[in-house]
């Protein structure tokens, strides 16, 4: 022990979340919170039925397989090949993780060699750069830039050394909203096969682009080998609490993965597999109608902002906007959304934590709209108070 | 030409780390039909009374969206109640529990967020695999101390204990009541391990998942010794103790105020 800190020096500078210090100013304040991306409201009763089904009939209760029990790696090979066209054998091509956080931990500590690079979009989600250094990695940011938040493919390619060993992407982008484009992802795949990268894909929100698509990257010729594939279901079912969430990638990959995942959980979430696999198999209208209902939100939620006075960056897809405070007079998003719930009863995360580049986000701020549209008006309606 | 081609995809820490021998052993007892003694989950689910404490909970929407980081408060409570009224041990729910995915995400936190490349780890052998592989993945190396029979059993030789720490050892990693052994450490046998951690310093992890199935003697945490209380993360959880080890909820108490870092 000694003087010595008690946490790594890896791990430096990761104490506290921006989440945990806004949560608990929200609870600490009575503040509407739309600082995190959860919603206010559960998924569908036949979903959370079908746990109590699961619950009940004994099913989940004890250690599942380790790679998830065989019904939910069935159901996403399914989902895969419903929305995707994409052909992914169960036993060995998909594995189930305590939702797509132990999935980045688990990839990133099983594919990184300290020393290796990583390249990933900022502003990121601060588990990017966590488990990176876990693994002693380096991240290297490809910055992300208002309005539009487009990646600059050149400075990608120049941001490629012989030590990186792979890109971490994220479409569609939280916190920006940003979906990346067939030609983006053409142009990095192209890359990727180049410079013989492997790319790891966060892709939680694919289901909710309300403009454009969602392509998955390992879709496109010469990826299929050489991507990690990551979703889950807390988004798309809203039960962020059940944390399942799973990998689609080749046998190899998964084999390399789950040596590290099996040490991290070893297995989680019993009986909410078996829901999960149920949920997975709903009837297009329950996608169409839960990205038709958020889309709504979004409009709310943006014109609200606009009129609060707010830049505001429509996402195109996620649940989240991003805006720019300078033109309320702000120029420190940190210190703006530490007073915002004292000043008007609301809460919002700072982006500017989010970047390496702290100036590139310096006044960028991210309110969610997963919340009842009651909740989402009343907000706006406060932080309209903001310039009087 | 980078990385991909001219590498395996895992990486040196993890290479001897391959599948799990319960895997093995399991899709062996599934292949030939063969009575499977080897995993250890209950074949028999848990009370229930405990299971319709989950149904309502779903049906009420309690805990369906994130909880908090360190767990909810009804938890962290109860787990402090939990080891004062077992044990005498006081710990603030707020700041001296922390809630994770079972046992083993506890150990892969604790590991992480402790140990830094190059140091060393004293762990009991036979030691459950996912030590090693945890301690690996942290850059740190095991260093074994070997549980050997005798009449009484597999006792741990105080001696080698103290031999096996040098000035790079961080922790000492011990597993009371002991898998896959089922040796318990006496409070003799704790008390020199504690003077040993006192006298050089040392963190210690202690796993307990087995607290509640002691037969011969009792459990005795570590942290209840004199002069551990700051220096032990005691880890145990809920799978064994209540029969519903698909559900993974397990915790920590670590030593005072400690913030961890979890890692999944």
């Amino acid at each position: 022990m000694g003087d010595r800190p008690l946490l790594n020096r890896r791990l430096d500078g990761f104490g506290t979340t921006i989440f945990a210090e806004m949560s608990a100013l929200a609870v600490k304040t009575g503040a509407i919170n739309l600082g995190q991306g959860f919603p206010d409201t559960d998924g569908p009763e036949v979903v959370r039925e079908a746990a109590v089904r699961a619950l009940r009939d004994g099913r989940g209760n004890q250690y599942p397989p380790g790679p998830g029990v065989p019904e939910l790696r069935t159901a996403v090979a399914e989902h895969q090949q419903r929305f995707y066209r994409l052909a992914f054998d169960p036993d060995t091509e998909v594995l189930v993780t305590a939702g797509a956080t132990e999935a980045i931990a688990a990839t990133m500590l099983a594919l990184l060699e300290p020393g290796d690079e990583v390249i990933a979009f900022e502003p990121y989600y601060d588990s990017y750069a966590a488990t990176i250094a876990m693994a002693g990695a380096h991240r290297v940011p490809l910055t992300l830039r208002a309005p539009d938040f487009r990646p600059d493919l050149d400075t990608l390619r120049d941001a490629i050394t012989d030590r990186t060993r792979l890109l971490l992407l994220n479409s569609p982008h939280n916190p920006t909203g940003m979906v990346l484009t067939r030609d983006e992802l053409t142009a990095i795949a192209e890359l990727a096969v180049e410079r013989d990268l492997i790319v790891v894909t966060d892709e939680v929100y694919e289901h909710l682009v309300f403009d454009g698509e969602h392509i998955p990257l390992i879709s496109l010729p010469g990826m299929r080998d050489r991507t990690v594939s990551i979703s889950s279901s807390g988004k798309t079912f809203s039960f962020t609490g059940w944390k399942v969430g799973w990998i689609t990638a080749a046998g190899p990959l998964i084999a390399a993965i789950r040596t590290a995942k099996q040490f991290l959980t070893y297995v989680s979430a019993g009986p909410f597999q078996y829901a999960i696999a149920e949920a997975l198999r709903l009837p297009d209208s329950y996608f169409t109608d839960f990205r038709a209902s958020l889309a709504a939100k979004r409009e709310i939620l943006s014109d609200g902002l606009i009129a609060a006075g707010f830049e505001v960056y429509r996402p195109q897809g996620t649940y989240f906007i991003t805006t720019d405070v300078a033109k309320l007079g702000e120029q420190d998003a940190l210190a703006f959304c530490r007073s915002l719930p004292e000043r008007c009863g609301v809460v919002a995360v700072p982006n500017s934590v989010f970047y390496d580049d702290r100036e590139a986000g310096r006044s960028q701020v991210r309110f969610a709209f997963c919340k009842r549209t009651d909740v989402v008006e009343e907000a706006i309606r406060r932080l309209s108070q903001l310039r009087k | 030409m980078t990385a991909a081609a001219a590498r395996p995809f895992l990486n040196a820490h993890l290479a001897e780390f391959g599948t799990t021998i319960f895997a093995e052993m399991s899709a062996l007892a599934v292949r030939t039909g063969a009575i499977n003694l080897g995993q250890g989950f209950p074949d028999t689910d848990g009370p229930e009374s405990v299971r319709e404490a989950a149904v309502r909970a779903l049906r009420d929407g309690r805990g369906n969206q994130y909880p908090p980081g360190p767990g909810v408060p009804e938890l962290r409570q109860a787990i402090a109640a939990h080891q004062q009224t077992r044990y005498g041990l006081p710990y603030d729910p707020d700041r001296e529990v922390l809630v994770t995915a079972g046992a083993t995400e506890a150990i892969a936190a604790s590991l992480l967020a402790l140990v830094a490349p190059g140091d060393e780890v004293v762990a009991l052998e036979p030691y459950y695999d996912s030590y090693a592989a945890c301690i690996a993945m942290a850059g740190g190396r095991r260093v074994p101390v070997t549980l050997r029979p005798d009449e009484t059993g597999f006792r741990l030789d105080l001696d080698e204990l103290r031999d096996a720490i040098t000035d790079r050892t961080r922790l000492i990693l011990l597993n009371t009541p002991h898998n896959p052994t089922g040796t318990v450490l006496t409070r003799a046998e704790l008390t020199a391990i504690a003077e040993l951690a006192v006298e050089r310093d040392l963190l210690v992890i202690t796993d307990e998942v087995y607290e509640h199935l002691v037969f011969d003697g009792e459990h005795i945490p570590l942290a209840s010794l004199p002069g551990m209380r700051e220096r032990t993360v005691t880890i145990s959880s809920s799978g064994k103790s209540l029969s519903f080890t698909g559900w993974k909820v397990g915790w920590v108490n670590p030593l005072s105020h400690t913030r961890f870092a979890t890692c999944a």
